[in-house]
């Protein structure tokens, strides 16, 4: 239901005015006592005070809006419009009490049908729209505790209307909306795969615009086809203004190079007979001048051959006599090399023949010891040795003494008696296996062992006796030293024998006078130079001689040849005159032909150009027809088409192709939201609704608060960990929750359907800045709703009415 | 005393404006507009009493236009009343040979008149009240080529008391991008180099130099004559240009266009963003004006009936008005929780959609087929 006008006639203190209600925000501005409230008031007793009451239940009920002093009624006359239909409702209460509703041409009379229409045209009932739909200022900070309070048959829970509502309006089974995105989807996307981008393969073949898909093509490849339709014909205009441009150039080239080669070609046959005679006379001369050539050269040359010839026998003859000579001279030369080498050789021979004898001399003059003297003695130096020892086995240590100085005669072992003083410090000494001492009258003797010393002692004196006459006869202080002398001896015999075979090798199987006589010889041989410079000028010689027979081959070769060619020196001048004579003439023959042409070398080059020429003109005629044929065909199918159009029209077709695609994808998406929220099942209405409330709460609050909700009640408003109970916020907090809690409820039983709201003045306990969030809030309401905005403050009654935007 | 040249090129008289074709009214005003901008460039010729008319090249859309457009051009430039009309094959017009029917045609329709083709590169003289001037056209002979056609220019003596000017068609370096060079691209330092007075060009549909710049520009380009698409965001110019044989003595710039392509790409989000839409069109002179929009973005429904409206209201005012429309539908929180009672599947999926960043219109189309379920 939508107010279109209320008319109070009266009504308490007014009584007779009209308020016009067009519109989706109605706005009454008026100072106190203005009639506000009681316009609220009129508002709900007309829809909701029934007129069929007792004169004392009419005082109780609405009695008080009786004019004073003396009224005794009061009267409304509502105009709203409900289901598209206007309708006019009048209430009278107290005296004549009458209610009527008329609409759509008929008239409802009786209170019952009346209130019975207007309920089902409301909606909701009296408490409904006492409790939310329409608040007075003062009411409205108690909105919570009276909806929390009211009786159970007033108020239906929120949740129950959201269902009511979910259940009946605007809703739709989610099986139907499945099948019918999956057909729209399927509509779009029919036939064309994404991942290529293009349209899909038919058995791997390609279903492009030269074989397009005809049945089942989706709304994209529709699109992507025209697209691409479009992008042919511009490619096709363009290949053809290409192909055109290259036949229009050919053509061209081909009339210029066609008329260039006809005049060439014109002019050329007219120049081919003199050209032809031209080079058969240069032809001729060619050789002829040649010819000439030769023979004043020959003419030239052969006097000066002949004299050279001569001349060359005579330095021949004397080259070979030079080369004779210093051939002598090498041979001599040679033969003092092989002597200096024979002196060198005595002399080494001497050297050894010197060494040999020394070394024979060497020999002579040392003696040898005989090696049985040698032997023998080395036996018995053993024999010594080992005797010595088994004495020195049987040593004696000893020590006398004497209280007074004495002398003694001691013999120790073998050795020889001596004379020792002895006295109290005493003497000491060692003695091989016997000693004896002899001091005055006392001999005393002592001998060391079981065995025989004196036996040992004999056998030592006997050995050591011919040991002595022993080295006597080698002439030797020792063995070694005889041993030595055997050995140096030998050494001296073998040196002169090797001295002697050195010379025997110098010696050459010669005697050593032979080789003094050969010496002698060299003495006798003539001085000459080193074979070196003999050698370097003797070759200087034969080449020269080598070139100089050349040079007269060559001259006799030349004198030859013009003896069998010319025969003699006057035949050939004779010839070379009469062949001077025709050039002449051939040369003057050929200044009387036509000339080559410019930029041609030969008459050859001319006429092969001319030829080439000719050939290519022949089938020119042929491809221009040809060409112009293609230029005409080229020039129909570009016909009037301006790519500059076409490019606009593919540019078109592009953009509708991916809006297509888009859309698809968009369809996609419905889809998948549509299973998320199958797949979550019913949403709770009474969450919901708390959700819309406490978003409203943050519309006008500014922050992030969040609300707490007993039952369908907020108790609390959550920030940040804090909970704030509703009782315990400001009167600007309170306000706002009482402001959205209505707003929301009022959304919810209203629904669907037009309805209204009345509000007065719920702005007064907010701050500017929520105020100016509150308008818009209760502005974007009546985008839904009628809002009855009453007020004195005529600021609030701007920013509610004005367009645009809310003030901030 | 300075000779007297009005410069024009890359009329493009006879593109068949296919797009067009579906308004008669339309198309037969783009058609004729070719004609007419034409038109009123000889009248402002003659009446600036211009000694030369030059067209630097594709004076024609193509080589095979209607022999009527050729016949109506020839009629419009036999009213120039100045020495000479002087025409030059560009690339689009190019001059394949005598036998090019577009040209022999132009030949005989201008027979007798002062309106001369010139096919040849070589030098063309005329003296005006005693001042001798020397063209050297260097047209074009297909549509694409590679190498600039000027190059024979700077080898030609040039008599110091003459005004010398270069005729030629193609792209200049640095002037515009041709990345493939296919437009006969002339290098600066190649017309500096050739050694005439100044050059007068075509091809580039922008004008050269600025307007307002003075000096002796080595070379004029006058861009095209009036728009001939939404590639074109000038009115259509010509040069009106003084030369003197030593230098440009002064030069202007002409506006022959009456036609405007105007193309908008606007993305709207709000009621303001349509709102500046319809502000933006109000500038444009609406008669003359093809407009071409071009919208996308989001809005709500109430916005998108603005927008709808104004571009019904535009259709009415403007020449021609095509739309590529692609703005999507918005759907807000409020207008779901006005339609959907909360709770339901349809809220909570379209809830969910709304929030979906990455799928902007998913909301709406989930709607669109929640609508068309529910009408079923």
């Amino acid at each position: 239901m939508i107010l279109k006008s209320i008319r109070l006639h009266p009504f308490g203190n007014t009584a007779d005015r009209t308020y016009p209600m067009s519109g989706p925000v109605v706005v009454v501005l008026g100072p106190n006592e203005f009639g506000k409230s009681t316009l609220r008031q009129a508002i709900h007793h007309a829809l909701f005070t029934t007129t069929q009451q007792t004169p004392k239940q009419a005082e109780k009920s609405v009695g008080r809006w009786f004019p004073r002093p003396d009224g005794d009624h009061a009267v409304v006359t509502v105009v709203f419009e409900a289901g598209g239909v206007e309708w006019t409702l009048v209430k009278r209460w107290g005296a004549g009490h009458r209610s009527e509703l008329m609409g759509a041409g008929t008239v409802i009379g009786g209170e019952a049908a009346v209130q019975q229409r207007i309920g089902e045209m409301l909606g909701h009932n009296e408490a409904t729209a006492r409790l939310v739909l329409s608040t007075g200022q003062a009411e409205l900070a108690s909105t919570l505790f009276a909806i929390k309070n009211a009786k159970a048959d007033e108020l239906r829970p929120v949740g129950d209307v959201m269902t009511a509502a979910a259940g009946v309006a605007g809703d739709i089974g989610p099986e139907k909306l499945r099948a019918r995105l999956t057909s729209v989807i399927k509509a779009h996307f029919s036939r064309w795969n994404r991942q290529r981008q293009a349209p899909e393969l038919d058995n791997g073949m390609e279903r492009g615009i030269r074989k397009p898909w005809v049945n089942d093509v989706g709304t994209i490849l529709a699109a992507w086809y025209h697209w691409q339709r479009r992008m042919e014909e511009l490619e096709a205009v363009r290949r053809a203004e290409r192909a055109l441009d290259a036949v229009t150039a050919e053509l061209a080239t081909l009339q210029t190079q066609m008329a260039e080669d006809s005049d060439f070609i014109r002019s050329g046959r007219l120049l081919r007979d003199g050209l032809n005679d031209r080079l058969l006379v240069v032809a001729t001369l060619a050789p002829w001048r040649a010819e000439s050539a030769a023979m004043a050269e020959a003419s030239r040359g052969w006097p000066s051959a002949l004299t050279a010839i001569g001349t060359a026998d005579v330095r021949i003859e004397e080259i070979k006599a030079s080369i004779a000579a210093l051939e002598a001279e090498e041979d001599a030369a040679r033969r003092r090399d092989a002597a200096r080498q024979t002196q060198d050789h005595v002399d080494l021979i001497v050297a050894a023949r010197r060494a040999a004898l020394a070394a024979e001399d060497a020999v002579r003059c040392t003696a040898r010891p005989a090696d049985a003297d040698v032997a023998e003695l080395g036996r018995v130096s053993e024999r010594i040795k080992d005797t010595g020892n088994r004495l020195d086995a049987r040593k004696l240590a000893y020590t006398v003494v004497s209280t007074e100085p004495m002398s003694a005669v001691v013999e120790e072992g073998n050795e020889a008696e001596r004379v020792v003083p002895i006295g109290p410090a005493g003497g000491s000494g060692n003695a091989r296996s016997r000693l004896r001492l002899q001091a005055g009258p006392v001999t005393l003797t002592v001998t060391s062992g079981e065995e025989d010393v004196d036996v040992l002692l004999d056998t030592l004196r006997r050995d050591e006796q011919r040991a002595a006459d022993l080295l006597r006869a080698c002439d030797a202080a020792t063995l070694a030293d005889a041993q030595v002398k055997v050995k140096q001896h030998d050494a001296l015999v073998q040196s002169a024998a090797r001295a002697k075979d050195l010379l025997e090798t110098r010696l050459q199987g010669k005697t050593f006078e032979a080789w003094q006589e050969a010496v002698a010889a060299i003495a006798m041989l003539p001085q000459t130079r080193g074979t070196d410079a003999i050698a370097a000028e003797l070759k200087a010689a034969r080449e020269k001689l080598v070139n100089e027979t050349s040079a007269r081959a060559l001259h006799d070769g030349h004198v030859r040849e013009w003896i069998a060619t010319y025969k003699d020196q006057e035949s050939l001048l004779d010839a070379l005159v009469a062949k001077r004579s025709a050039i002449r003439r051939s040369e003057e023959r050929l200044a009387e032909l036509p000339a080559v042409p410019e930029g041609f070398q030969t008459p050859q080059a001319f006429f092969a150009e001319l030829g080439r020429r000719e050939t290519a003109n022949a089938g020119r005629p042929e491809r221009a027809i040809e060409l112009a044929t293609q230029q005409q065909q080229l020039r129909d199918d570009v016909g009037d088409r301006r790519t500059v159009e076409i490019e606009e029209e593919a540019g078109l077709a592009k953009r509708a192709f991916e809006r297509a695609c888009q859309e698809g994808r968009d369809y996609e998406r419905i889809l998948e939201v549509l299973e998320e929220i199958i797949d979550e099942g019913e949403a709770d209405p009474t969450a919901v609704f708390a959700a819309k409330v406490a978003s409203y709460f943050r519309a006008i609050t500014g922050g992030d608060d969040d609300l707490a909700f007993d039952a369908q009640t907020p108790h609390a408003v959550r920030r940040g960990a804090a909970a704030i109970p509703a009782g315990f916020l400001s009167q600007g907090g309170t306000t706002a929750l009482a402001l959205v809690m209505r707003l929301a409820l009022a959304e919810a039983h209203l629904g669907g359907c037009p309805g209204f709201i009345v509000l007065d003045d719920p702005f007064v306990d907010l701050d500017a800045d929520r105020r100016s969030r509150a308008v818009g809030l209760v502005r974007q309401f009546a985008e839904r709703h009628q809002v009855v905005f009453l007020t004195c403050h005529e600021s609030h009654a701007q920013d509610v009415g004005r367009p645009g935007p809310p003030r901030a | 005393m300075p000779v007297r040249i009005v410069h024009t090129a890359d009329n493009h008289i006879g593109i068949p404006y296919h797009s067009y074709k579906g308004d008669d009214r339309v198309h037969q005003r783009l058609v004729a507009e070719r004609i007419d901008a034409l038109q009123r460039l000889v009248v402002e010729a003659n009446g600036r009493k211009a000694d030369f008319l030059v067209v630097a090249g594709d004076l024609f859309d193509r080589i095979s236009v209607p022999a009527r457009d050729v016949d109506a051009t020839v009629r419009v430039l036999r009213e120039f009343s100045g020495e000479a009309v002087l025409v030059l094959p560009g690339n689009h017009d190019y001059y394949d040979g005598p036998a090019a029917k577009l040209w022999r045609h132009f030949r005989e329709a201008a027979a007798g008149s002062t309106v001369r083709l010139l096919a040849e590169p070589r030098v063309e003289e005329f003296a005006v009240d005693g001042q001798h001037v020397r063209f050297y056209p260097c047209p074009c002979p297909s549509k694409h080529g590679e190498e600039s056609r000027i190059g024979w220019v700077a080898g030609v003596p040039k008599p110091a008391d003459a005004v010398h000017v270069g005729l030629a068609h193609g792209n200049v370096e640095g002037l515009s991008l041709d990345a493939e060079g296919r437009y006969f691209t002339m290098r600066q330092e190649e017309l500096a180099a050739a050694g005439v007075t100044t050059w007068l060009l075509g091809h580039v549909h922008v004008p050269f130099p600025a307007a307002a710049s003075g000096g002796s520009p080595a070379f004029f380009m006058p861009g095209i004559h009036t728009p001939d698409s939404v590639r074109c965001r000038h009115p259509g110019h010509a040069w009106c240009i003084d030369i003197a044989a030593d230098g440009v003595a002064a030069f202007e710039q002409l506006s022959p266009g009456r036609v405007r392509f105007a193309r908008i790409d606007k993305t709207l989000r709000t009621g303001a963003d349509v709102e500046g839409l319809a502000r933006q069109c109000g500038q444009l002179p609406a008669a003359d004006t093809v407009l071409d929009l071009r919208l996308d973005g989001r809005l709500r429904a109430v916005d998108r009936e603005k927008c709808e409206t104004l571009v019904r209201s535009l259709r009415g005012a403007f020449l021609s008005v095509a739309s590529e429309d692609t703005i999507a539908h918005e759907l807000d929180r409020t207008e779901l929780e006005r339609i959907y009672p909360v709770g339901t599947i349809a809220h909570r999926l379209l809830a969910r959609l709304i929030d979906d960043e990455k799928h902007p219109d998913a909301a709406w189309l989930a709607h669109e087929l929640l609508e068309a379920e529910d009408d079923e």
